[in-house]
């Protein structure tokens, strides 16, 4: 395999993420996500910056390499929907079609639909990155949750087939319109809306899902697979291979997450059947 | 959830209580003859048989002239509650107390039961969300509402909804009868109390409500906490502004969208002086008392200042005198498994000990991290037991939303054990601590043997401190029991307690 190509000013990659609404969206330990894909960085020697957003301020596509969006309570939630749509839509649209990476996670997944018909009756508008919808329905799906996901290749990166395990609670029903890609299919749990046996959507490096726990610390393939992503768009498709070449995980650490990971899957299994 | 609204149906479909009541009270000795707590399947058997029963003991303690108080927080109110409760006893009632913190319906039920015919006043911690279910039953005279942090999210859905909820049970209860303390600090229950006070006027009603909270701008935090809840106005969506906060949301908090603000303590903690993990001082206006009420509390911590000072709202407005009270907390013990203190007898006659920290919300810990931290004490053994059974949460994410990093800097290695081990070791090791410092033992047994190994390899007396969920915390409590170093925890029953010298 041939080398990665040059790296960023200072010697060392860099990967620029950029948390949508913080200080709105951060119900469900969406700061550990960040913490994860900072800690995996440094083990691996690049530096992982992240800024937040707040409402009524701009980004220009393709200056951050991986966007975050995370979950808000209800409330939060119906005040930012429609700055988001209006404000940042077209420009996370762009970003994520000219190959910026993007996790979206639980209530974020859902602003990201083309719409959230709230159990008032209030329709929120979308972002409309990816192709679905979501209603409140009865009740809250709650509980763990493992699916199983197809990881794509990036560049020279291979493609990989991956348990992703984590916890829902929403009471939106999330349907994938004709044009959308389930992120995986469900093991146990309820996934999108408890009857499809789909879980999240996935477009080119873009992903949401209602999994949170939060997710990456027991994901670590996930977290991998969207650092290699943003690494891709930040140094070019072969800074994918950046990932697994250099650096390494602590043993204990990796230990750890094979446990987290299984107990998660186990208690989806017991749940759930 | 059941519907509060069904005590006709009910009367018919139930038996009598005098016969339901036999039949629970047999399935007490039964629970207790097979080792369980026996704190709720009383109740549970009894309101089977009478779904009705709790309306119907309220309603004859009533016509003896026998109170009703309901204490509920998401944080605290187990403390809350016994402080309470100690200060009434103090002054000479005969207080029904749910001393297990047995306090979903059940729980309540099986309080009641036991107490029979006694009882001047039942003081009754009450879970936030079974607040709403119990209330219109109970009728109580007096509600104390401590405060509302992001909990279990699993189980309640999301904080708003139980401020509806609140709301909603306030709104459903007749408002001259009620009085209502709550904690003018947090924002979200100042909103909803505010609202009962404009629907009883509207009603021609004057309520009676009675706002405490802290006002010692030295003891406030630097700013809003991560895990901070309200940080918006309930009314206007508004980001709220603060003077000064002191725990997680609470604080002298005002909006600036529509003019909203926090309404004036009337009781309030004017100078708090923390005393590392042996005792806290404070200084509390009340009125009527014709100087501010000097205390010594035994226990540490800001959140434990909140807590006496929701319970000294209440009980000088159930007419304790200040006399009565600053004596009664002073000697207030820790409640079950709240840094709590159990000696550990070691080899060599080394006598250590290991202290008990229940911790279930990003709130809770960040507030159990805080007082460790200013105490000074040595935190390099500790350990952290992590379970996500239905009582403890099964959502574990909020160990992430907590700022654990001062006690990773400070442990430098820490236990993790219990069910979901694996998790809080990952948040330990992504939050700064060196991963070959985490030291996986899921055993909870085995766990503690080893921080008690390392408490006594590095600390001079062997002290060794266990931040651990509700489940966790029970199954270590019974651990400790059967090494003899404790008693088990209802051993503090009977769940009623009686003072010489009946005021009335």
């Amino acid at each position: 395999m041939s080398e990665p190509s040059p790296i960023s000013a200072g010697g060392r990659p860099r990967v620029r993420v950029l948390h949508l609404y913080d200080r709105y969206l951060n119900i469900y330990a969406d700061r550990g996500n960040m913490q994860v894909l900072t800690a995996r960085g440094a083990w691996r020697g690049i530096d992982v910056e992240v800024r937040g957003l707040e409402p009524g301020e701009h980004f220009t596509p393709g200056e951050h390499d991986l966007i975050y969006v995370g979950g808000g309570q209800d409330r939060d939630q119906q005040m930012i929907a429609e700055r988001m749509s209006e404000d940042l839509g077209p420009a996370i649209k762009a970003a994520v079609e000219e190959g910026t990476a993007l996790l979206a996670v639980c209530g974020g997944y859902q602003l990201l639909g083309s719409h959230y018909l709230d159990t008032t009756g209030v329709h929120q508008p979308g972002v409309g990155l990816f192709d679905l919808s979501t209603e409140a329905g009865d009740g809250r799906l709650i509980g763990n949750v493992a699916i199983e996901a197809e990881l794509p290749a990036i560049g020279a990166r291979a493609a990989s087939t991956t348990t992703i395990a984590g916890f829902e609670n929403h009471a939106g029903r999330t349907s994938l319109g004709a044009s959308a890609r389930p992120l995986g299919s469900v093991l146990h749990g309820n996934g999108n809306d408890g009857r499809s046996g789909f879980e999240g959507c996935r477009l080119h490096h873009a992903i949401g899902t209602y999994l949170h726990g939060p997710l990456l610390p027991r994901n670590p393939e996930l977290a991998d697979w969207l650092l290699a992503a943003a690494l891709a768009h930040a140094h070019g498709t072969d800074a994918a291979l950046l990932i697994d070449q250099v650096g390494t995980v602590p043993p204990a650490v990796a230990a750890l997450e094979r446990r987290a990971l299984d107990t998660s899957v186990a208690r989806a299994r017991a749940e759930r059947g | 959830m059941a519907s509060p609204a069904h005590t006709g149906t009910a009367r018919r479909l139930g038996v009598p209580l005098a016969l339901a009541r036999p039949v629970a009270a047999a399935a007490r000795l039964v629970s207790r003859a097979t080792g369980r707590e026996g704190g709720a399947l009383p109740g549970k058997v009894l309101l089977s048989l009478a779904p009705s029963a709790l309306a119907t003991m309220a309603r004859r303690g009533r016509a003896r002239g026998r109170r009703i108080v309901l204490v509920s927080a998401t944080n605290g109110k187990t403390t809350m509650t016994a402080m309470l409760a100690e200060m009434l006893a103090a002054d000479g009632l005969d207080v029904v107390h749910n001393v297990t913190g047995a306090n979903l319906r059940s729980g309540i039920a099986t309080t009641m039961l036991q107490a029979g015919r006694r009882g001047d006043v039942c003081v009754l911690e009450t879970d936030e969300a079974t607040l709403p279910l119990v209330a219109p039953d109970l009728r109580p005279d007096m509600i104390v509402l401590g405060n509302l942090f992001r909990d279990q999210l699993d189980r309640f859905g999301e904080l708003e909804v139980l401020a509806d909820r609140w709301r909603d049970t306030l709104a459903a209860l007749p408002g001259e009868d009620v009085t209502v303390v709550y904690n003018a600090d947090d924002p979200l229950i100042a909103e909803l109390v505010e609202e009962h006070v404009t629907r009883c006027a509207a009603d021609g009603i004057v309520a009676t409500v009675v706002p405490f909270g802290l006002d010692d701008p030295d003891v406030a935090q630097e700013g809003l906490p991560h895990a901070a809840d309200s940080r918006f106005c309930r009314r206007c969506g508004h980001p709220l502004e603060y003077a000064h906060s002191w725990v997680g949301h609470l604080g002298a908090w005002t909006c600036p969208g529509c003019g909203m603000t926090r309404p004036e303590p009337v009781v309030a903690a004017t100078s708090v002086e923390l005393d590392g993990l042996a005792a806290t001082r404070l200084q509390v206006e009340v009125p009527g008392e014709p100087e501010a009420l000097q205390l010594r509390l035994p226990i540490p911590g800001l959140y434990n200042v909140y807590n006496a000072v929701g319970a000294i709202a209440a009980a000088s407005t159930l007419g304790v005198p200040g006399a009565v009270l600053v004596p009664a907390l002073a000697a207030a013990a820790p409640a079950f498994g709240r840094f709590e203190r159990i000696p550990v007898p070691g080899p060599n006659g080394t006598n250590g000990t290991i202290t008990l920290l229940l911790v279930k919300n990003p709130t809770g810990l960040n507030e159990v991290i805080r007082t460790l931290v200013a105490s000074g004490v040595d935190v390099t053994a500790t350990l952290f037991a992590l379970n996500d059974g239905i009582a403890d949460g099964r959502d574990t994410s909020w160990i992430w939303d907590a700022d654990v990093e001062p006690l990773f800097e400070r442990a430098g290695a820490m236990v993790v054990t219990g069910e979901r081990a694996a998790e809080f070791g990952l948040r330990a090791a992504y939050g700064g601590l060196d991963p070959e410092g985490v030291l996986y033992e899921p055993d909870l047994e085995q766990a503690m043997y080893r921080v008690l190994e390392r408490a006594r390899e590095f600390t001079e007396h062997g002290h060794a401190y266990a931040l651990v969920t509700y489940t966790a915390m029970l199954k270590m409590r019974a651990i400790i029991a059967a090494q003899g170093w404790a008693r088990s925890y209802w051993a503090n029953e009977p769940t009623t307690r009686r003072r010489r010298g009946s005021r009335r």
